[in-house]
């Protein structure tokens, strides 16, 4: 009972570093529980090797569909000389548990600081938030960067501060550039929002345009790093779409022929 | 004609194992039925524009999960549904509230036990090791006494008729942890271009390819062979 009353009477900062310490020892046994990767981390791996050899072409002719983040992630790693696989597994790690940090802010947001708290605890023990956390899979950099990037739209909203914003839209990018689905996910919410807004349906919601122009602020953040990223990329023959251009010309090209 | 006839039921098996089962987990899925049990329904007006943006959000992931294993009928991983496990870890943490505010409960003895289980079941399942198949001890062991010859692993795939095929990527060996189920794991490929691998099966023929059997390994009273495939053309 003496350790409850301890911990109760801490600060929330303190105890959030807690958490964080019992997130990283946490994920660090788990490591060195599960000294394997995944299949697809294999492939991943394969791709960079071929990447360092200079013949990123073959290695993408691995995964014609990979979206660029993890490339250049572990690009750093290679050119910092440390290994690949070990540099991922810690970086991964140590991105995990600091996503405690936005995910107790979305969730303060929501009721209260003791909900947001026992979530973070939870999110600190979940097994699958622990054993995906050492893996080298697109997951270790999407997740943190999402959920950093919504907690950065959320203060947006609420200090209604636009540098905010573009903070969130590089990191939804990040995001982005490792699963589309977060990206693509978060970008249709965000419309299903706005509407809901344009309709009145929302409670606490003026003044509007503000929202809007965070919402827009954020889209045209990603736009930019998107198209760069994309220059890049076509530079080899790559399957990775960030604009589904190839599905528009698709769908137009079969319309036309119908 | 039944409207839902194009759910495939092992689709739909498979989305509640990998989703609810192993994604969410069972003391999350169990405070998350409290939650629907235990609270108030909120009028959409009353709800916050914050949360807004986040149910939005965990909606629409939801829904293109729904889409990839429904109507496009793709493979699932628990690891799709991670996002989804995070943000409903709010809801279940509300539950929690919820309970820990009821009269009939000790507060203090409730935070304990709660904590506890949590802290326990997330130790106990992801500390405990499972992917520690013989195979790898085998394998590892091999990359581990040349690691330059046996450079490359090549994954070969069990087809529907019980027969062997070799997969046309070829991967880095010391990389070496493969998942379990998916397929049988740990192939080299030497710097002369042979293939080699390790099995629990004798046989001499893998698809198109002749192989060789090069020397019987033990490992933990298990029999395995570790072969070279003979004739091969991977162009």
């Amino acid at each position: 009972m003496n350790l409850i009353h301890k911990f109760t009477g801490l600060r929330t900062s303190n105890k959030l570093l807690l958490l964080l310490l019992l997130g990283l020892i946490l994920r660090f046994l788990s490591y060195y529980t599960h000294p394997y990767i995944h299949s697809d981390s294999v492939t991943y791996l394969s791709i960079n090797h071929h990447d360092m050899n200079g013949e990123l072409q073959s290695g993408l002719d691995l995964h014609r569909q990979l979206p660029p983040a993890i490339l250049y992630f572990m690009r750093v790693f290679s050119y910092l000389g440390i290994d690949v696989e070990f540099g991922y597994r810690f970086t991964s790690i140590i991105l995990y548990s600091f996503t405690i940090f936005p995910l107790f802010y979305i969730a303060k947001s929501f009721l209260s600081e003791k909900v947001a708290l026992f979530t973070v605890f939870c999110y600190v023990c979940h097994p699958k938030l622990i054993g995906y956390s050492h893996a080298v899979l697109r997951e270790s950099l999407s997740i943190p960067f999402i959920m950093l990037g919504i907690a950065l739209i959320l203060l947006s909203y609420a200090k209604k501060k636009l540098s905010y914003s573009v903070l969130a839209g590089l990191f939804i990018s990040l995001s982005y550039m490792s699963r589309l689905e977060y990206g693509i996910a978060f970008i249709l919410g965000l419309i299903l929002f706005c509407s809901l807004l344009f309709l009145g349906l929302i409670k606490e919601a003026e003044p509007k345009k503000k929202h809007y122009l965070i919402s827009v602020t954020l889209i045209l953040t990603m736009l930019p790093v998107l198209f760069l990223v994309n220059i890049d990329m076509r530079r080899h023959k790559s399957n990775w779409d960030p604009f589904a251009y190839r599905k528009v010309k698709e769908f137009v090209l079969r319309a036309f022929r119908e | 004609m039944n409207s839902f006839s194009f759910i495939d039921p092992k689709n739909f098996s498979d989305f509640i194992e990998r989703f609810l089962i192993n994604a969410i987990s069972f003391p999350i899925l169990l405070l998350l039925i409290i939650f629907f049990i235990k609270s108030k329904r909120i009028p959409f007006k009353q709800i916050d524009s914050n949360a807004f943006i986040i149910i939005s959000y965990v909606l629409m992931d939801l829904l293109l999960r729904l889409y990839y294993t429904f109507i496009l009928n793709m493979e699932n991983q628990t690891r799709y549904f991670l996002i989804q496990s995070i943000f409903y870890l709010i809801p279940a943490s509300m539950a929690w509230e919820y309970l820990s505010e009821s009269k009939k409960i000790n507060r203090e003895k409730f935070y304990i036990f709660s904590c506890c289980v949590i802290f326990l079941f997330g130790s106990i399942v992801s500390l405990r090791p499972k992917w520690n198949k013989p195979e790898y001890e085998v394998f590892g062991k091999i990359i581990k006494e040349d690691p330059k010859r046996y450079k490359h692993v090549v994954a070969v795939d069990v087809e529907d008729d019980g027969s062997l095929s070799f997969e046309d990527d070829v991967r880095l060996a010391y990389y070496s942890g493969i998942y379990k189920d998916k397929r049988i794991p740990m192939h080299v490929l030497g710097d002369d271009g042979s293939y080699y691998f390790v099995t629990d099966k004798k046989f001499s023929i893998i698809g198109d390819h002749t192989v060789k059997l090069i020397k019987d390994l033990i490992d933990d009273g298990d029999k395995k062979y570790l072969y070279k495939v003979v004739s091969q053309d991977f162009d």
